[in-house]
């Protein structure tokens, strides 16, 4: 698992890769809430090279979610697929998320307020 | 003439006796330093062995008293343990700081001392001998030390009979630090691995503590669920559940709303071990609570999810609430983020599809909607959690649906209780008796031929 981040403007674009479990949920956990206490508060997560996904590994996804809306910001995902896409639709996460296929689809979502 | 002869002759025979003289003393030294070697080897024990070393030491030398001052890495004191003489007892917890004494300007310098006069010596510090009331005339003092690591110094003080220190009793004295140094050293790695073995020990049995309540909550868990067999007119049921710890968050639940309705439920939280046993307790407790034979099992599941989610906390769980109704033959179903239950009819496995939606905990005014599925004599319906179609071989491939419904399909014709139990099987042979890494829960719930009524 290894999650990187990188600033575009007010976004910050999170890749995520590997497998994101229970194993591995507090260590993006940590990270994440590190980013929402300096005051980030846009984000896009790239998931194409996350190849796994737990419902702990979700848990960690909804903490984003609400921690981003009690920041008043927002969040988009993209490239949600195989594996992570099936646990998305089958859990329901994917109501929650804006999901959309590319990098450029999820800044515009962003961008646009 | 004559003369010459005879200072020759006595010449050789002194120089023969000294020699031999030498050579007796020699090995009269040898054999005191082998004799010191195995006494000194004798014992690993602290107490045993620092009074092993003095007395040997204080022995050997012609000495009135010996002390043995270990250094303490730590703190960079010199510390005395015990001495001997007639006030051993009262040498027992003197530090003296880096470079403090003579002793600790040995341990610094690491070089040996002899010392006749030690009063007109500057490096003397007269606090131990004041303390313990031992007035020291003259001294020896070398460092101990083992590979080129410092333990400690060696003293020996007052040479018997008011006589003073030579340099050989100084070589002596070194000669007997190296065994003293070798015999220190095996104190000080048996006195790590017993520190190393107590600390086990005190792990063990907080261990054990946590291991026993553990035990307990399990129990408890174990009683909030109902029993594994269940049969309602025409409806035969059979649950179980395979935690992957002592404690885990799959959970199920049946009852009997009415004469002829009865309600099951099987869920899965996110997240294992005692947060989910937690989450899964206050869970069943709602579900018992909201259970409602006037509500649909989407209306039931909007109540439990209100009372599950809060702002602050992500622990959630996905859900499938069913209501089976023996006289439409109507199975309801609610199905809150978990997997698809099958629909096992005619030997065929299909799942029974309902769009997303979250599972509960996540936020209070998620709506959630009923799909109903109509059942005949001879089929089951199965319940189950993701712990079974993510259960991986040695290759970490998923079981998978595919496997599921194959499984089930091959066991369509056994009894309920032996349909779970040879899935359970097919889970366990796939994975190859590897660690099962998620809770696993199973609930088969078949339609009988109506036999009374």
């Amino acid at each position: 698992m290894t999650m990187q981040a990188r600033q575009l403007g007010e976004t910050t674009i999170i890749a995520l890769s590997g497998r994101l479990d229970g194993m591995t949920m507090s260590e993006v956990e940590e990270q994440f809430l590190a980013l929402i206490e300096q005051g980030r508060s846009r984000f896009v997560f790239d998931m194409s090279g996350l190849e796994y996904i737990s419902s702990a590994g979700l848990r960690v996804m909804l903490l984003a979610v609400k921690k981003t809306r009690a920041a008043g910001g927002k969040l988009a995902l993209f490239a949600v697929t195989g594996n992570v896409d099936e646990v998305f639709q089958m859990s329901g996460f994917s109501t929650i998320f804006a999901i959309f296929a590319t990098e450029e689809e999820a800044l515009s979502y962003i961008a646009a307020s | 003439m004559e003369y010459a002869v005879i200072i020759i002759l006595g010449a050789a025979l002194c120089l023969t006796l000294a020699v031999l003289w030498r050579q007796r003393s020699e090995r009269r030294r040898a054999a005191t330093l082998l004799e010191v070697s195995l006494r000194l080897g004798s014992t690993i024990k602290r107490k045993e062995l620092l009074e092993i070393i003095m007395a040997t030491t204080a022995r050997t030398l012609q000495a009135e008293g010996s002390s043995v001052l270990l250094l303490d890495e730590e703190k960079d004191e010199l510390y005395f343990e015990v001495a001997t003489g007639d006030r051993h007892d009262e040498v027992k917890q003197i530090r003296l700081k880096a470079g403090e004494g003579i002793a600790g300007w040995v341990a610094a310098s690491r070089q040996s001392v002899l010392i006749n006069d030690v009063a007109k010596d500057a490096r003397w510090s007269n606090r131990v001998s004041v303390k313990v009331n031992v007035p020291t005339r003259n001294m020896l003092c070398v460092p101990v030390q083992s590979s080129g690591k410092m333990l400690g110094v060696l003293q020996v003080i007052n040479k018997q009979g008011g006589r003073p220190f030579h340099q050989k009793d100084l070589r002596l004295l070194e000669m007997i630090a190296s065994p003293a140094a070798i015999a220190l050293e095996n104190m000080l790695l048996y006195e790590a691995l017993e520190k190393s073995i107590d600390d086990l020990r005190i792990t063990t049995a907080a261990k054990e503590r946590m291991e026993s309540e553990m035990k307990i909550a399990k129990d408890i868990q174990r009683s909030f669920l109902p029993g594994e067999h269940y049969r309602m007119g025409d409806a035969e049921l059979h649950a179980c559940l395979y935690p992957a710890r002592e404690v885990g968050g799959d959970f199920f639940h049946y009852m009997k709303l009415d004469e002829h309705r009865l309600l099951i439920c099987l869920g899965d939280v996110s997240d294992k071990g005692m947060p989910a046993a937690l989450f899964m307790s206050g869970l069943m407790i709602w579900i018992k609570a909201k259970a409602d034979k006037k509500a649909t099992p989407a209306e039931m599941v909007e109540k439990i999810n209100r009372e599950l989610s809060t702002d602050d906390s992500t622990m959630f769980a996905t859900i499938l609430l069913a209501v089976y109704d023996a006289e439409t033959r109507e199975l309801t179903y609610c199905n809150g983020g978990h997997c698809p239950p099958i629909h096992l009819s005619k030997g065929k496995a299909e799942a029974l599809k309902s769009g997303s939606s979250l599972p509960v905990g996540i936020f209070a005014d998620t709506e959630y909607r009923n799909n109903v599925v109509r059942v005949t004599e001879g089929d089951s319906i199965i319940l189950y959690t993701d712990g079974i179609t993510e259960a991986e071989n040695d290759r970490c491939e998923w079981f998978g649906y595919g496997r599921l419904s194959r499984s089930a399909e091959e066991a369509s014709a056994l009894a309920p209780s032996q349909l779970n139990q040879a899935i359970c099987q097919s889970v366990l042979d796939y994975s190859n008796g590897g660690a099962q890494s998620d809770d696993i829960a199973i609930m088969t719930l078949r339609i009988n031929e109506i036999t009374t009524k």
